[in-house]
Order: structure tokens, then C-alpha cells, then sequence
């Protein structure tokens, strides 16, 4: 009878240690959704020769709210994102106005969820990795890859995927504590980690409410669509009157530059992103930066009053026909 | 959030002569309801403009051209020539020269695109690789904050 009990004890620690990684890409989406957790969370984005740093203090209620206020860069110090009621929110310290953000792109939870589907359908690959520990907490290891970089010609559009994913689950609590995007195959090129961990915090429904003599005005600057964006542009946007089959507008982005705005179209097709870059060439706008990487296509030209590019991993024949249908169009649509 | 400080305080003095279109003057007030600074730059602009405006309006002599012209009558002819004359002509050439070539440049340079070719501008190339690979990985970041600071740009 004892040897019984022995076994199958043997039996429940052997399967719980070799839980596979799904299961944990599952309670990692379950405490997402859940968990009362606070900390504080560094962001790290390598782009070309740039790094951005973001390093926040954050306090979470599940998926249903969360309180993150900037810790770093120093000049965005005090800014609060709040997250109530299905909207984020940002505000400045002491200001008697706040900014609602636009509709946001999956994240946090669906992410996760979108990652499970997309294992489970042989589209993407997770493997375990040994433990490690983060912010002092043992965490496995789940390491998720693209089954294949590229699609076949006959293949159905799939959801985007990153090449690769590395998260580091709690063992404890499920939650993502490190989490670690590759867009192709080679280095890590965003890390995401908390530094500080606070379980089942105390947390006031104040933390997550705005001061009530607030006042909320949309964000500027950034747009669901082009007919919400053109009124802050002092020139009629152009948009290309060919797009590839499932190309969606991700957002509208207005960047005010000294010597000119500067509109970005964010597009998203089942296989690929495109940004179009277009301002007018009365205004000279100003960049900065060194090419290091060749990922994305880029195609630049002139039109008319109009300077473009367009940046992207399409197919460089389909960036040269939405170049020309975006040259031969007008005005915004 | 539409306008950085640089471009608030280039547009303060037109702004506080009630020089600025419409679309100006929304965004920047916009952006002054947020920044302390610019606010009081605004201020200072303001005490300025009223304290030039408060100063004495003095008009000139009305026979002040007058006057000019009949100084510059009476100054002497200098109608022989002279090496030390030549020379300052000569020595002005080179000036010229800068100037017609500062000229060339500044017109040049409001010919050239806010995205120049790829391959004479690599810079601009990579900025522009750089903006698109920030938008494609802030949708990965379990935090919101990495897409609001790409919109609203990192420094502001």
C-alpha cells in the first residue's frame, strides 16, 4: 500500500515538473487575468543603434485594472497610464487634464492566449528551458519559436507572430515575470522584466480612479483613423488605393518635427507590418539615426507637394505597387 | 501633446502679437495648459512685448534725409585711383564667394526631402527603419507605455 502511495506521489511530482509548456503559457494567461499584483517593471526596446529604457511602478487588478506610473526616462518621470473601465488614460502630475488613449493592440493576456492557439495549431513551437530566478522568485522557462519563418504561397494568413518568445513563468503564481522578443531570428531586440514583485497588494479602487475635477481629451497625436487624424494635419493625407488582400490601418501616428508634421501610417497584413512615412515638402522635416540592420524594405520618393517612404517586410514588389497607387492618389480617404 | 517645448517657445512671440493661424494657436495652447515652462515663457514674452510697447514713440527729425543726403553731397570725390582702393575690391571677392556659396547651400537645403534617398541618407533611412521596428515590437509589450511614448515621442 505504501509503495502504491510512493508511486503515485512519484508519479504527481515526475508530471508537475514536466508540465508542459502550454500549460504554463495557460496559468501565465490565467494570472494576467486574475492576479493582484504590484512591482516595478523595466521595459528595454533595441532598435538599429537606439535602446529605449522604460523603468515604471505598477499596480494590477487582473486584466479589469492597472496603475502604472513612469519612473524612467527622467523627462517622462510622474506621468500616470491608468487602465478603468475598458480605457487607458494617461495624465501628468498635477494637471487638471487628462488624455485618453486610442484603442490599444492586443496585449498582456491575449497575447498569451493568441500564443497557446497558435501552439496548439503546430504554428508555433514551445519548449521548456531550465529555471532561472527573477526579482528573487524561481520561474521556468518557455521558450516559444515560429514552426516556420516564412509562409508558402498556398498557405492560409495566420496571426503575426514574433520569430521568438522567451518567458520566464513564476512558479508560485503563473505570472510572466521576464519575457524576452526576437522579430527575426537573432538577438533579443525588446526584454521585459520585473524587478520588484508585491503579491496580493492592498489596492484601493482611488489607485485606479482620476481625481474627479479632471477633465479627459482624446490624445493627440496618434489615431485610429485617418478621418480622426486629419484634422490635426495641416495637409491633406494620402493614402494608397492599392493594399494587399487583409491589410488593416493599426493606427495613425502625427509626429510634430520643427520643420514639419510627419504622418505615419501603421498598416498590418496577415504576413507582414508596413508603415507609410508622408509629409509635405514645404516643411523639411529632421531625423537621426544609422542604418545597422537590413529586416525591412524601405522604398522613398516624391510626389507632387508630397515627400513618402515605405517601410516594411512586404515583398518589395508589392511596396513599389502600393508606392504607385499612393502617388497616383489625391487626398485622404 | 501635440508640440514640444523647442517648438512652443519658436511659435511664443508670434503667439503673444496674436500672429498665429488657428491651427497654431490650438496646438500650442494645448501644449501650454501642460507646461509650466512654456507657460512661463509665455509670461515673460508677454511682460516684454507690453514693456516694448510702453516705451516712447519717437519720430524723426523731418529733415533728417535731408540732412543725410546734403552730409553726403559735401563729402570729397575721390576720382583717382588707387592701390589701396583695389585692394579692398579684391579682398571683398572671397567674401562674395562664401556668400554665393552660403546662399547655394541654405537654397539646397530647401530643396532636399524630409526623406531623402536611401542611399544618400542613411541617417533618415534608419530612423525611419527604426520608427516602424519600435511600432512593431511595442505591440509585444505587456505594457502600454512603450506604444504612448512612441506616439507622444520618448522625450516630450
Amino acid at each position: 500500500m505504501r509503495a502504491a502511495f510512493l508511486l503515485i506521489a512519484l508519479w504527481w511530482v515526475v508530471g508537475w515538473a514536466q508540465e508542459p509548456p502550454i500549460q504554463w503559457l495557460q496559468r501565465a494567461q490565467q494570472a494576467e487575468e486574475t492576479l493582484a499584483i504590484a512591482g516595478v517593471r523595466v521595459v528595454e526596446m533595441r532598435t538599429g543603434r537606439t535602446t529605449r529604457r522604460i523603468e515604471e511602478r505598477f499596480w494590477r487588478q487582473g486584466a479589469r485594472a492597472e496603475r502604472i506610473e513612469v519612473l524612467a526616462p527622467p523627462e517622462r518621470r510622474g506621468e500616470v497610464l491608468l487602465y478603468n473601465a475598458e480605457r487607458w488614460v494617461v495624465i501628468r502630475p498635477n494637471a487638471k487634464e487628462a488624455y485618453e488613449m486610442p484603442r490599444l493592440p492586443l496585449q498582456g493576456a491575449q497575447l498569451l492566449k493568441l500564443a497557446v492557439t497558435l501552439v496548439r495549431s503546430g504554428v508555433v513551437l514551445a519548449e521548456m528551458l531550465p529555471e532561472v530566478a527573477v526579482a528573487g522568485r524561481s520561474c521556468v522557462g518557455v521558450r516559444l519559436t515560429l514552426a516556420q519563418a516564412t509562409l508558402k504561397n498556398d498557405e492560409p494568413p495566420r496571426p503575426l507572430f514574433p520569430a521568438a518568445v522567451t518567458l520566464w513563468i513564476d512558479k508560485e503564481t503563473g505570472f510572466a515575470l521576464r519575457r524576452e522578443v526576437s522579430l527575426d531570428n537573432g538577438v533579443p531586440v525588446m526584454c521585459v522584466e520585473l524587478k520588484r514583485v508585491e503579491l496580493n497588494p492592498r489596492l484601493s479602487p482611488e489607485l485606479f480612479t482620476l481625481p474627479p475635477d479632471v477633465v479627459v481629451r482624446p490624445l493627440g497625436g496618434v489615431y485610429a483613423t485617418v478621418e480622426e487624424a486629419q484634422p490635426s494635419v495641416l495637409f491633406p493625407i494620402r493614402t494608397p488605393s492599392y493594399l494587399p488582400a487583409g491589410t488593416t490601418l493599426e493606427r495613425v501616428i502625427v509626429q510634430p518635427h520643427l520643420s514639419g508634421q510627419v504622418v505615419v501610417l501603421h498598416y498590418r497584413t496577415p504576413q507582414a507590418r508596413f508603415s507609410i512615412f508622408q509629409a509635405h515638402k514645404d516643411r523639411t522635416a529632421e531625423f537621426g539615426g544609422r542604418r545597422r540592420r537590413a529586416r525591412s524594405h524601405i522604398h522613398l520618393w516624391q510626389s507632387g507637394n508630397y515627400w513618402f517612404a515605405i517601410v516594411g517586410n512586404l515583398p518589395k514588389a508589392e511596396m513599389e505597387r502600393i508606392a504607385q497607387s499612393l502617388s497616383a492618389s489625391t487626398t485622404g480617404r | 501633446m501635440g508640440m514640444d517645448c523647442k517648438r512652443c517657445e519658436q511659435q511664443i512671440w508670434a503667439y503673444a502679437e496674436g500672429q498665429l493661424a488657428p491651427v497654431q494657436v490650438h496646438a500650442l495652447e494645448a501644449h501650454l495648459r501642460e507646461c509650466s515652462h512654456c507657460q512661463r515663457q509665455l509670461e515673460a514674452a508677454r511682460v516684454a512685448y507690453r514693456a516694448l510697447r510702453r516705451l516712447p514713440r519717437r519720430r524723426a527729425p523731418a529733415d533728417l534725409s535731408a540732412r543725410v543726403r546734403r552730409r553726403i553731397a559735401e563729402m570729397p570725390v575721390r576720382s583717382s585711383f588707387g592701390w589701396s582702393r583695389l585692394w579692398r575690391r579684391v579682398a571683398l571677392a572671397p567674401a562674395l564667394a562664401s556668400l554665393a556659396v552660403v546662399a547655394w547651400w541654405g537654397w539646397h537645403t530647401q530643396q532636399q526631402p524630409p526623406f531623402p534617398d536611401a542611399s544618400t541618407d542613411v541617417d533618415t533611412t534608419e530612423a525611419l527603419v527604426e520608427l516602424h521596428e519600435q511600432l512593431e515590437l511595442a505591440d509585444w509589450s505587456p505594457s502600454p507605455t512603450p506604444s504612448y511614448f512612441i506616439s507622444t515621442g520618448y522625450t516630450q
